[in-house]
């Protein structure tokens, strides 16, 4: 059997059996000939060795091609946009989460920064002695980086669940259809291995330091203060 | 003012992680922040100290260890010099170390009417000394051969002191002056006790030195074999993950 003859048939056999990704099967194939012709072998050769090609396909497993639903399109096209407008909402009331995760961390560096400047526009931070201020600057720094961070996976987040949901659209749409549908997309972003190691020693990081000097913060504030409460003492909510 | 003592242990911690992080850098990249920083220090001290007399302010000479070493690290890691590395990391190391400690033992009580502007400026400044000493520390191999350096710069040092006594600014509190003269050994005993017993309290400062070179060169085994050691580890692991996958 030569070559052609080959492929020819095992393409027919894969048709039949509804194998899926036949291109690739084929293509590793072919490579294989080309391979073991350029050792030498002869096309007849190569094929015996190989074995038939009927045979061969029956190894493959056959895809389950989707099954026409009997449900109308027009019923199906009116579930999914009446779906599309709440999951819609929903998206935006994510995409506004994750303006306001934004909002808090430029808020947290703006206070951080006030502090270590000593700047109180309109009197609007309560005020404290200048080192204790600092500490909780350096505090309020680092949840600025920490909600930064923790926005950005979240926008990701928002942005691969929007694909996800995408996906869902169409595989819908192509089982009504009798379409082949394509293979579901996760729901949570995937970084790079370099990414993710930054990613989380950030996080880690600007969580530690966001820890360790809001509770050195309120220590330090109570002792200067002379009381827990040192906000009654500076007279904060007066 | 506990919390200048709490902020001070924060930069100290930071300065910490950040000298160990510079010392994982490659060499090139780790002499370009060395050389950067001390550069900004150099110029900025020149400007703080050379240029008031020159626009009609006082001259203040430097005699403090770590003001001195403000200029003589630099110049020493600047130029290069083979002879002055030890003591450019020694100094460093010393000066920041010292500092950073006493802001965190005692900074509220003795810094408090500063101005935070001073503070973080004298923090820049000895935080790039310890920051440059601890770098190098952790980087570099001091051989014992150096140890005539230490010697010689820790002379130069007192003597810059002695000499320069009636240059040094007269109205602030000169830490190297109240350890020379032993201000606070002397408060503690009557004048007669001191003339009998100076002899003690200066001897036990010398071999206060002299134990800091030591500690010098044994922290800098401490920290190679500790660096030695992390890297096959981490190789290992990486080899580890290759052979698996």
């Amino acid at each position: 059997m030569k070559r052609n003859e080959f492929i020819v048939i095992l393409t027919k056999r894969l048709n039949e059996q509804n194998v899926g990704d036949i291109d690739e099967i084929i293509a590793e194939y072919e490579a294989h000939f080309a391979y073991k012709l350029a050792d030498g072998y002869t096309e007849e050769e190569i094929a015996i060795k190989l074995g038939d090609p009927d045979e061969l396909a029956c190894q493959f497993v056959a895809v389950e091609r989707p099954k026409k639903h009997d449900i109308g399109r027009g019923l199906l096209v009116t579930g999914l946009v009446f779906a599309d407008f709440f999951t819609g909402l929903f998206f935006i009331l994510l995409a506004a989460w994750t303006m306001v995760i934004i909002g808090f961390a430029f808020a947290s560096a703006a206070i951080g920064v006030a502090y270590l400047i000593e700047l109180n526009p309109y009197g609007i931070l309560p005020p404290m002695p200048y080192w204790v201020g600092a500490v909780f600057a350096a505090s309020l720094l680092a949840l600025a980086v920490l909600s930064l961070a923790g926005s950005l996976y979240f926008g990701l987040y928002v942005k691969q669940l929007l694909k996800a949901y995408g996906r869902f659209h169409h595989n819908r749409l192509a089982v009504s259809a009798g379409k082949p549908v394509l293979p579901s997309l996760r729901a949570y972003p995937k970084l790079k291995p370099r990414e993710n190691r930054l990613f989380r020693k950030v996080v880690l990081g600007s969580l530690t330091i966001f820890a360790l000097c809001f509770v050195l913060g309120y220590i330090v504030a109570s002792i200067t203060a002379g009381t827990p409460g040192f906000w009654h003492a500076w007279n904060w909510f007066v | 003012m506990l919390a200048l003592n709490v902020f001070s242990l924060l930069v100290f911690l930071a300065l910490n992680h950040l000298a160990g992080s510079v010392s994982r850098l490659d060499e090139k990249t780790r002499t370009m922040i060395l050389r950067s920083l001390l550069a900004i220090l150099l110029a900025f001290n020149i400007v703080k100290y050379v240029f008031p007399p020159l626009w009609g302010g006082i001259w203040r000479m430097p005699v403090e260890f770590s003001t001195v070493a403000y200029f003589v690290v630099p110049l020493l890691y600047l130029s290069g010099s083979k002879r002055g590395k030890t003591w450019a990391a020694y100094a460093g190391i010393l000066a920041g170390f010292f500092y950073y400690m006493t802001m965190i033992v005692a900074g509220g009580r003795i810094y408090a009417e500063y101005t935070p502007a001073n503070i973080y400026l004298s923090f820049f400044c000895h935080g790039s000394l310890y920051f440059f000493g601890l770098t190098r520390l952790k980087t570099e191999i001091f051989l014992r051969d150096g140890k005539p350096t230490l010697y010689v710069g820790m002379g130069m040092v007192l003597l810059n002191a002695i000499v320069s006594r009636p240059l040094a600014n007269p109205d602030g509190r000169l830490f190297i002056y109240e350890l020379l003269d032993g201000i606070h050994a002397r408060s503690m005993m009557s004048a007669s006790t001191w003339q009998t017993w100076s002899w003690v309290y200066y001897i036990t400062l010398i071999l206060l030195v002299l134990w800091s070179f030591r500690l010098f060169y044994r922290l800098n085994v401490l920290f190679l074999q500790k660096a030695t050691q992390a890297v096959p580890a981490c190789r290992n692991v990486h080899a580890n993950r290759l052979s698996n996958a």
